[in-house]
């Protein structure tokens, strides 16, 4: 199908679309890449009235920082601008890691950042790097800006917290730098397809033993899930296979996962131990 | 039909447009069956009789192909397997689903699965190779042309040639296939899940009754062959203009294919089953015979010399004397509508073609995820007018066997919903799912049946697809007669292994 008739707005500054979107409120809808907006609107699941294209604005995109210090991440850097390791270390190296695995290499070039984040898809991969690491997002609306952490951000199934008249403009993702190791999982059913269940890790190790974690898990439940009491479990463990075995049955205990067509709740259950034993096995590697 | 007849109606141009949604849901779906079969066999595991039952899920109405689906699986059930006896009941049942239809190999790929399936098992029950229970009952070159005794789409089916043995052999040297098993094996000792699948089909071509062709020569040199097939892009344009190049010795740029257009002529019948090499080829050969044969008699007169000695070589009819008249010159002397020719082919029997697929896997056992890391596809199409595009026929039809192997599926819910209505959920491969393809092309068996000696290739890339992977993966698991059920998704593959534990 195609869309149903809308309006086209195209705004070169961000106080201009901030203006924009505030004006029209419910009925508008805001213009990323178009990679998820634009076919719910052929499927006629979303007939927004307006719609206001950011990629004429100034300043949304690119990336600075480093592994060491943390990076910011412009909302409407593309996909593909991870596609090789936008500088050093760990942090860089994972997300290049991570990019090959969404959707496909044209859809990569369109699609960005801050609209994966905001479209929140349950099995989004970046959904998923923000909400383990804890990255800070930027929220610009015509009162100011406010900071979100992505734990509060994510609400649910295509759900977040921005409203109708807030734009993200940027992302802070804490640093990773010399000792982490990083390691990412995904299984789907054919390549660029959303994943069935991910998982993704960093740990530091020091002699044999983890010292820090982050662990988090998507496309198994309503949302990407960073798994606290996992992380917590393995400080302190051996970076060992039984450990790895130990946490992905705490986790596979502690999520109550999703179900489709692809994957009923005891086949992902089991995926979701597997891709994380694999994803703890590469960071500790 | 319907645009047809509504342009009729309303005088202007029409268009149909669908879109996908749409056409995933009400268009043919098509595949859906379930087989029980029984064979009594001797201890060589040469089957001496086949019992099939199968049920054939129709959806909720019987349109457009009516039982062929059905009628096609109980007619090739038996596939290159001798079966001295063979019963089989076919049934439809109508459901609430989509309505169902015929799909590339209709009731072969089924078919072919099912009775693979069986041979597999056969051999492991009795400790055989799998490969020489296939031996053991191939009908051997010797009883071609082969009476099956039965008959399917209102014709005989009577296997015209074949030399089975002989592409087996030639298929197992070709694959490297003992010292694939080898590596194989050396891979699972060291804990991967890697096996080897190997699957044997008979595919049918060339469905009658008739097609017709006519040729005409400008006195330019150029030349239009009129047909009544349709182009679906599978090369139609460079096969027939080839066909009419062998025989009338003018190249085939200078040629013009008009398909598709019921103004040009009164019949034919279209591009499906495989049949446009061997009916409208074959068409287009005799007419393009009829061209030398009238213009044999012109050229003489113009060249003052007698028809009969003339010989006709590179396009040219050349005398004793060494004079010579072109087909363009000709057609220039003969003035009116020029040089023409006419050509009509009738076949009340289908042909033949054959072959083998071998498929090797890799299976994840912890995510149920299958890499198919080689495919290599033999079959003998009596003669491969272009090879290219036998191959492209061959790999294209491959992709969408390993799509039905182990991706596509039109799922419903209990309810009769269903549920896989867009591409997102009715997954077909992409060339990240491809693994590469060796198209094993032969021409050793020649059909009996036509001018050109063709068999169709539009089929025989897919047909055994399903068969041979579920060969592989059984082998990948060391567990004969594991999956039983197409397409082996990775939730599927995972409760199978789940069950081996
Ligand atoms: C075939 C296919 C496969 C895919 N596979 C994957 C996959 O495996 N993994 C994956 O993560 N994604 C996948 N995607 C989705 C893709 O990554 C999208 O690019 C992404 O989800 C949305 O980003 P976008 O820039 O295209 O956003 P858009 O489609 O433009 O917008 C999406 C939503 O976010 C809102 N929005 C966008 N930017 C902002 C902003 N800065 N502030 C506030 N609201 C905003 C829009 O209003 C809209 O509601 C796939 C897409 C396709 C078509």
């Amino acid at each position: 199908m195609k869309p149903a008739a809308f309006a086209y707005l195209a705004p070169t500054t961000l106080a201009e679309a901030l203006e924009m979107i505030d004006r029209i409120g419910d009925d508008g809808k805001i213009l990323a890449g178009g990679q998820s907006l634009v076919p719910a609107m052929n499927f006629r699941l979303a007939r927004p009235g307006t719609l206001v294209d950011i990629n004429g604005v100034a300043g949304l995109s690119g990336i600075s920082g480093d592994s060491a210090r943390g990076i910011s991440i412009g909302a409407l850097t593309r996909h593909a601008a991870f596609h090789t390791p936008p500088f050093s270390g760990p942090l860089a190296d994972l997300l290049a890691k991570v990019v090959r695995n969404i959707a496909h290499y044209p859809i990569r070039q369109r699609g960005t950042f801050g609209g994966s984040l905001s479209h929140a898809d349950p099995a989004s991969e970046w959904c998923l790097v923000t909400a383990t690491l804890g990255a800070t997002l930027h929220i610009a609306s015509l009162t100011g800006t406010r900071e979100v952490a992505a734990a509060d951000f994510f609400r649910g199934t295509f759900t977040t917290a921005l409203q109708p008249s807030e734009i993200l403009v940027r992302i802070d993702l804490p640093p990773l730098g010399a000792g982490w190791g990083t390691g990412f999982y995904e299984f789907s059913r054919r390549k660029g397809d959303f994943a069935l269940a991910m998982a993704l890790t960093a740990l530091r190790i020091e002699g044999g033993t983890i010292r820090e974690a982050r662990l988090g898990v998507g496309g198994v439940a309503d949302r990407a899930l960073r798994l606290a009491k996992t992380e917590a479990f393995l400080v302190g463990q051996p970076a060992h296979a039984e450990t790895f075995a130990a946490a992905a049955a705490m986790a596979q205990d502690s999520i109550d996962v999703s179900e489709d067509i692809h994957a009923g709740a005891d086949y992902r259950r089991d995926l979701l131990g597997t891709v994380i034993r694999r994803a703890l096995a590469e960071a500790a590697a | 039909m319907l645009v047809c007849a509504a342009a009729l109606r309303l005088g202007v141009p029409v268009k149909w447009v669908e879109d996908r949604k749409e056409h995933l849901l009400a268009a043919n779906h098509s595949r859906d069956q379930v087989y029980r079969l029984r064979a009594a066999v001797d201890s060589r595991g040469y089957i001496l009789g086949l019992d099939a039952e199968f049920t054939t899920d129709q959806g909720a109405y019987v349109r457009t192909h009516g039982g062929t689906v059905t009628d096609l699986a109980a007619g090739l059930l038996p596939g290159p397997y001798v079966i001295p006896a063979y019963r089989v009941a076919g049934h439809i049942r109508l459901t609430n689903k989509t309505p169902s239809g015929t799909y590339r190999a209709p009731g072969r790929y089924e078919s072919t699965f099912a009775r693979e399936r069986l041979v597999d098992r056969i051999a492991a029950e009795l400790g055989l190779d799998p490969v020489e229970v296939r031996r053991v009952n191939l009908v051997p070159a010797e009883a071609m042309p082969f009476h099956r005794g039965l008959d399917t789409l209102g014709t005989h089916v009577v296997y015209d040639s074949g030399l089975y043995h002989d592409l087996l052999d030639r298929t197992l040297a070709h694959v490297g296939h003992a010292q694939a098993r080898i590596d194989v094996a050396a891979r699972r000792n060291a804990g991967e899940a890697v096996g080897l699948g190997l699957a044997f089909f008979v595919e049918k071509s060339g469905l009658g009754p008739k097609d017709l062709a006519r040729i005409a020569i400008a006195p330019d040199g150029s030349v239009e062959i009129v047909t009544g097939v349709a182009s679906i892009g599978q090369g139609v344009e460079t096969v027939l203009a080839q066909i009419a190049s062998e025989t009338l010795g003018i190249a085939p740029e200078r040629m013009r294919v008009i398909h598709g257009q019921t103004d040009r002529i009164e019949y034919g019948l279209g591009a499906f089953a495989s049949r446009v090499t061997v009916m409208t080829g074959s068409a287009v050969k005799i007419a393009s015979e009829d061209v030398l044969a009238r213009a044999r008699p012109a050229a003489a007169a113009l060249l003052q010399a007698d028809p009969a000695g003339l010989i006709f070589e590179k396009g040219s009819f050349v005398s004793a004397s060494g004079a010579s008249a072109s087909l363009a010159d000709v057609a220039r002397h003969l003035g009116g509508p020029g040089l023409t020719g006419e050509g009509e082919f009738a076949a009340d029997h289908m042909n033949y073609p054959y072959g083998i697929h071998v498929a090797q896997v890799r299976v994840d056992r912890e995510t149920g995820g299958v890499t198919v890391e080689r495919y290599v596809v033999a079959c003998d199409v009596g003669r491969a007018v272009n090879p290219m595009l036998v191959e492209g026929q061959i790999v294209g039809a491959c992709a969408q066997g390993i799509g039905g192997a182990l991706l596509e599926e039109f799922v419903y819910d209990e309810g009769g919903q269903p549920l896989a209505a867009s591409l997102a959920d009715y997954l077909m491969p992409t060339c990240h799912e491809m693994p590469p393809v060796e198209a094993f092309v032969r021409e050793d068996a020649p059909s009996p049946q036509n001018p050109l000696g063709v068999k169709g290739a539009g089929e025989g890339g897919i047909t055994a697809v399903g068969a041979a992977i579920a060969a592989a993966i059984d082998d990948a698991l060391q567990s004969p007669g594991l999956v039983t059920r197409l397409p082996v998704s990775p939730s599927r593959l995972h409760a199978l292994v789940a069950g081996l534990r």
